[in-house]
């Protein structure tokens, strides 16, 4: 489980609390890599990158801080999935934005589920990189 | 009498299941032809009812006129049936001759004077044959056509086509009840004809193996449908990755452009690839 920190300038830091933070959840360790990559090069101050619930509960602070929360809806097979880290979310009062990700089809379980929460959007795996520089320029995190 | 009407009755609910059972999506020929024979023999038996309840000769002419007429069609579309079930490869001549042999007895049936079945002149006592070239060579030439039957289920199986055995055994079953109508006619006796029984209990047998064969298919279908699902769905994150990663790597001026843009659309072709799976129309069974 990959659970870290990454600064636009691409170092790596625990104990930021900048604006314009990013949360990104996602089972995938490569994926968490390239989307802080990608947040950095777009100008977002951090993205705190969690690889489950539990990873999330761990960091409580940093990820209450964010001001965006992205979301992967499926996190493993039998492991607590976006929507419990969303339902966590709610939970803690988080203040911020959140948005799930899936690459998996409406008729998923899990798809299906998440879709009932009305006010969140759904985005499709895989997203263009202009839905990232949007997400980023709506929380104040674009140059 | 009351035989042949529940024989017809069952001829009628297969032939109206295996419909059932071919038109679903995605439609299956084998089922449409056994539905087709199915649907062909069901009168078969009501005219093999009133041929035996004839009160005259004339009666008993027009209906064994009739059920030889239904009999030609039978044993065609179930050949057919046979040869698509099997998967066999019959010489295009062998197809020919066997369509043109099998509409001469139909031609002869609805023209001579008497039908095929009384090719030797009229019945003595209403439905007894009397004894003649033509209606043995028919029935002979039915035997024939059964006994092809058999041995194509019976290759098929020892090809290792576990449900050609069952196929194979009710042709079997129906090629005794062809053979004691042949010894029917040539011994000149009056014992109904067992023909229309013989396809009964095939029409039996065949049904289960068939429905049993669906299902098989249906859950291999289901099961197909599901990893393609999966692998559709799994296939998203690696694409994300590739996707982000041709970006950034843009954007730090490390690819060149072309190919960059190559890649770009190897991306976009397998994100219109997955996305073109659509989720099914079959429901997977429990």
């Amino acid at each position: 489980v990959v659970v870290s920190t990454q600064t636009a300038n691409g170092g790596r830091s625990g104990s930021s609390r900048a604006q314009t933070t990013v949360l990104f959840v996602d089972d995938d360790a490569d994926l968490l890599g390239v989307v802080a990559e990608a947040f950095a090069v777009l100008g977002s101050a951090r993205t705190v990158q969690a690889g489950s619930l539990t990873d999330v509960e761990r960091r409580r602070d940093e990820v209450l801080s964010s001001a965006l929360a992205i979301l992967d809806i499926n996190l493993g097979p039998n492991a607590p999935s976006g929507i419990d880290v969303y339902r966590w979310l709610e939970r803690a009062h988080y203040a911020g934005k959140v948005v799930f990700l899936t690459g998996y089809a409406d008729d998923d379980p899990a798809v299906r589920d998440a879709a009932t929460i009305g006010h969140v959007p759904i985005l499709r795996k895989p997203i263009p990189f202009e839905t990232l520089a949007k997400l980023a320029a709506e929380i104040g995190g674009a140059p | 009498m009351i035989w042949f009407a529940i024989a017809a009755g069952m001829c009628l609910s297969s032939a109206v299941l295996h419909l059932a059972l071919g038109i679903a999506r995605p439609a299956q020929t084998t089922h449409i032809v056994f539905a087709a024979a199915m649907a062909i023999i069901f009168p078969f038996q009501l005219v093999s009812a009133k041929f035996h309840g004839s009160a005259s000769i004339e009666e008993s002419i027009f209906y064994a006129r009739l059920g030889v007429a239904l009999a030609i069609a039978f044993m065609v579309v179930f050949t057919v049936f046979i040869r698509r079930y099997v998967s066999i490869d019959v010489p295009s001549w062998l197809t020919t001759a066997y369509l043109a042999a099998s509409a001469a007895w139909l031609a002869y049936d609805l023209v001579a004077p008497h039908g095929l079945l009384f090719a030797a002149g009229p019945p003595s006592a209403f439905t007894r044959v009397p004894l003649g070239p033509l209606p043995v060579a028919w029935h002979a030439f039915n035997t024939l056509n059964v006994v092809w039957c058999v041995a194509a289920g019976w290759r098929a199986a020892r090809h290792g086509r576990r449900s050609a055995i069952v196929i194979s055994l009710g042709a079997m079953a129906f090629l005794v009840t062809v053979f004691v109508d042949l010894l029917r006619d040539v011994l000149g006796r009056e014992w109904p004809f067992v023909g229309g029984f013989g396809v009964m209990f095939m029409t039996t047998v065949m049904s289960v193996e068939l429905a049993l064969d669906f299902r098989d298919n249906q859950r291999l279908l289901a099961k197909l449908l599901g990893d393609a699902m999966r692998v559709r769905d799994q296939l998203n994150t690696p694409l994300q990755i590739v996707r982000f990663d041709l970006e950034l790597a843009a954007a730090r001026g490390q690819l060149d452009p072309t190919a960059l843009s190559r890649m770009q659309r190897a991306v976009d072709r397998l994100m219109r690839l997955g996305r073109s799976l659509r989720s099914a129309s079959i429901e997977p069974l429990p």
